[in-house]
């Protein structure tokens, strides 16, 4: 972990700012940041789980993988809404059973 | 939500226009892929076209109401679904069971706007239905009449399982839609026991527009409702997403998978846009893909929206209206012109030039904007032809060329009756039996052609035979019986040819007697000519029969070669003005008659004056011109007294008291305001040619001569 920084990920993820947030995590992914601490997400809509989607794709372009700690209960909310686990993949079949 | 308020159900009449205007299109499409997978049952291509085309129209049937369609429908695509999977061979008894239910689904549409429901039709349906079925045998009944409760009834699916397939528009998130607000929503209606976000189509980082939207998700639901309470979830996203909404059994034993396939082809597109509904199609042609490689599917589909973005559905008396003012602005900028050659003033003139090229450009444009490829109206003829054939009992290939030729919208519509009427009397009295033909040395299957192109600002459409040819013999005698002609008369063969098109040549009971052609072909002459459009046969004996038809590009506008005699002008159409001469001292050999020959180069032409025509007084020692005017291959020349340049004229039709004049086409109004008089020039000539006939010569011009109102008309002028 120690070669590993940790962005920290803060304010309102939802469409009214999500072009600023693009624009930050572009520079962030751009400069090798792959993990991102999510607590300080007030509120996340969509528009922001397209953006960790986005963000997730670019990274893996780099031939790495996208790290989301310490998410915010905003944004456990809406992966929970849509199905996704931490690592934005898809719940496990027994999981979602359950 | 289901509760319509007016202004709803005046959004969906105008809808279903669409939607009935649409699926003719499709069942045009289904047709073609049938007649295709008739000559190739093994085109996969093909055949996923005609399965796409059934399910287009079932499912945006289903989306109006429509049950009857959707019901019948559905009995189609699943016989074409078990051809699709391999479970059955296309045979020729099926092919005319597809070919029976696409003119059923046709007929079920045309009810559809009438609302109440024919019962002969009704029976019709199910005992298609019930063949249909019977070709699946027991499998296929079974199959279906699972598959239909859902689709047909929709409604009684109490505490089922769903499947929710849903793709949102570019703009959902703009337009302040969050896909995760229908999800939670659907979880407070039932039960969200999965879901999947389609994330496929989310760029990275350095392409994302962030407000863009490129999610979806898919998610099996249980819930009590039917589909129209899950559909109505989404109502009011209706335009900014694709929905899909199947309905899943719990267990998937490979039986019920199987049904679960055809299923899974029952699409509610709540966009209401069929246009979305074919991409859908798309889509739902391939389940099996879609898992496997999403991307490039979802890739396919964009591009084909793409393509069909670019087009714009317009209502046609929009566009007509357009040409009129455009029409009106031809006019008035020549008006303009013409004012500015009177002040003198070089700046006007320029800035009035300036005007008159994009007034031009923009005639053009607006015209273009009706023209339409003739491609459809020909393929049609691909069923007609197999259908008589079969009928008859002949073998015959159709051969299509030019289909990309252009022509205005209007008469693609009014020529369609008379080449259908051409192409069957080719396939009923042109073309031999097989036996015949092969007696006669002949190959087995005949052949009939049609070819369309454009000549000299003409639109040319042939339809070819090679057939037995007419008998122009028997023609001539007929014609004589029919008192047409006089025995004596001598006639080239190319005239004799043409007596089939006189009024009142043949009616349907001779036709066997002569066992040429002759139904109504003076109809389809006429029509012909409504369109300022002419038709030729030629034949030969044995070989087969060609009838040309010409046409003009559009009936609006021409450009025009203006002319005057006397204080009278006429407008003669561009294209067929090849030269302009003095008169030759030759014409000046009988001035009372105003017809003859002059000799062009070597050649020798007929001539006519056209101040004959309406007894207009020549301009005394005025130098005269000749106009050799081409029509086709024959050429005549035009005796005006002034020659005042190209023109562009918005032809105004003539009015129903005028209308049996030959060689008046229409009239124009010039700039000045004066009125022109647009000359039909094929009757012209026609008329030229018979009044300079050896033996004819001398002859009273009087079919065109102005012993009607047309000469008060000019005497008041």
């Amino acid at each position: 972990m120690s070669d590993t920084t940790t962005a920290c990920l803060t304010g309102e993820w939802t469409i009214h700012a999500i072009a600023q947030h693009r624009e930050a995590m572009l520079a962030l992914v751009n400069d090798g940041i792959v993990a991102f601490d999510a607590s300080g997400i007030t509120d996340m809509d969509t528009a922001g789980l397209q953006l960790l989607l986005s963000a997730q794709r670019s990274v893996a372009q780099l031939g790495q993988e996208l790290l989301l700690v310490y998410p915010s209960s905003a944004v456990k909310g809406l992966l929970q809404a849509y199905g996704l686990d931490m690592t934005l993949q898809p719940v496990s079949i027994e999981e979602a059973l359950s | 939500m289901s509760q319509i308020d007016p202004s709803d159900e005046e959004i969906l009449a105008a809808a279903r226009a669409g939607f009935l205007d649409e699926a003719r299109d499709m069942l045009r499409q289904f047709e073609e892929s049938l007649l295709g997978l008739d000559v190739d049952p093994d085109d996969q291509e093909i055949l996923n076209s005609a399965f796409r085309a059934a399910h287009t129209i079932k499912g945006t049937a289903g989306l109006f109401g429509c049950d009857r369609v959707v019901a019948f429908t559905h009995d189609v695509e699943t016989l074409l679904e078990a051809v699709r999977s391999g479970q059955y061979q296309l045979n020729d008894e099926a092919m005319a069971l597809l070919l029976s239910s696409r003119d059923q689904i046709e007929a079920l549409l045309g009810d559809v706007e009438s609302a109440t429901g024919d019962p002969d039709l009704q029976a019709l349906s199910q005992e298609l239905s019930a063949d249909l079925r019977a070709l699946l045998g027991g499998d296929g009944a079974v199959a279906s009449a699972e598959a239909e409760a859902p689709i047909a009834l929709g409604s009684d699916n109490d505490g089922g399982l769903w499947r929710i397939w849903v793709q949102f528009g570019r703009d959902a998130l703009r337009s302040g839609l969050d896909p995760v607000s229908f999800l939670r929503y659907l979880g407070t209606q039932g039960t969200v026991r999965k879901v999947r976000v389609l994330a496929e189509q989310v760029p990275d980082l350095q392409t994302l527009d962030a407000e863009d939207c490129h999610i979806g998700f898919e998610a099996e639901y249980e819930t009590t409702g039917d589909r129209e309470a899950i559909a109505s979830v989404f109502e009011f996203a209706a335009d900014d997403c694709e929905l899909h909404i199947d309905p899943l059994s719990t267990a998937h034993t490979p039986h019920q998978a199987s049904a679960l396939s055809a299923l899974a082809k029952a699409v509610v597109d709540v966009a209401a846009d069929i246009d979305d509904a074919q991409a859908e199609a798309v889509s739902e042609a391939q389940p099996a893909d879609r898992r496997h490689n999403p991307g490039d599917r979802r890739k396919a589909q964009r591009d084909r929206r793409g393509e069909e973005t670019r087009f714009v559905r317009v209502q046609a008396d929009k566009l007509d209206r357009l040409i009129d003012l455009v029409g009106e602005l031809v006019i008035a900028s020549s008006g303009a012109q013409l004012v500015a050659q009177q002040e003198g003033s070089s700046t006007f003139a320029e800035a009035a030039l300036r005007i008159r090229t994009l007034v031009e450009s923009a005639r053009d444009g607006a015209l273009a904007l009706r023209m339409v490829p003739i491609g459809e109206t020909f393929a049609r003829f691909h069923r007609v032809v197999r259908d008589v054939s079969k009928t008859l009992g002949k073998q015959v290939d159709l051969q299509i060329t030019g289909a990309d030729t252009e022509l205005d919208k209007s008469m693609v519509e009014v020529i369609a009756d008379p080449l259908m009427h051409l192409v069957r009397n080719s396939l009923d009295h042109g073309l031999e039996t097989t036996e015949e033909r092969i007696a006669a040395g002949k190959p087995e299957r005949g052949v009939i052609a049609l070819h369309a192109y454009h000549e000299g600002g003409q639109v040319m459409i042939e339809v070819t035979d090679d057939g037995r040819g007419l008998n122009r013999e028997r023609i001539f005698k007929k014609a004589v019986e029919r008192g047409l002609v006089r025995a004596d008369q001598q006639m080239s063969d190319h005239e004799v040819d043409q007596l089939i098109c006189a009024p009142g040549f043949s009616t349907a009971d001779q036709v066997t007697d002569i066992s040429g052609r002759g139904v109504g072909m003076d109809v389809v002459k006429r029509s012909i000519e409504s369109l300022r459009g002419q038709m030729q046969l030629a034949s030969e004996w044995g070989r087969g029969t060609t009838t040309q038809i010409r046409l003009p590009l559009t009936l609006a506008i021409i450009d025009g070669f203006l002319t005057s005699v006397g204080g009278t002008y006429y407008v003669l159409p561009m294209e067929i003005v090849s030269e302009c001469i003095e008169v030759p001292p030759e014409c000046a050999d009988s001035p009372e008659t105003g017809v003859g020959y002059f000799n062009l180069r070597g050649e020798v032409l007929p001539y006519f004056d056209v101040a004959l025509l309406h007894k207009v007084q020549p301009v005394p020692n005025g130098r005269r011109s000749l106009v050799v005017a081409r029509d086709g291959s024959t050429q005549i020349g035009l005796i005006v007294d002034r020659l005042h340049g190209e023109y562009q004229t918005v032809i105004k039709p003539l009015s129903s008291l005028f209308r049996h004049l030959r060689a008046i086409a229409g009239s124009t109004i010039l700039g000045s305001g004066d009125v022109a008089l647009v000359l039909d020039v094929p009757a012209l000539v026609s008329y030229a040619v018979e009044a300079t006939r050896p033996g004819g010569s001398g002859r009273t011009p009087f079919s065109l001569y102005a012993s009607s109102p047309i000469e008060q008309v000019q005497h008041n002028s």
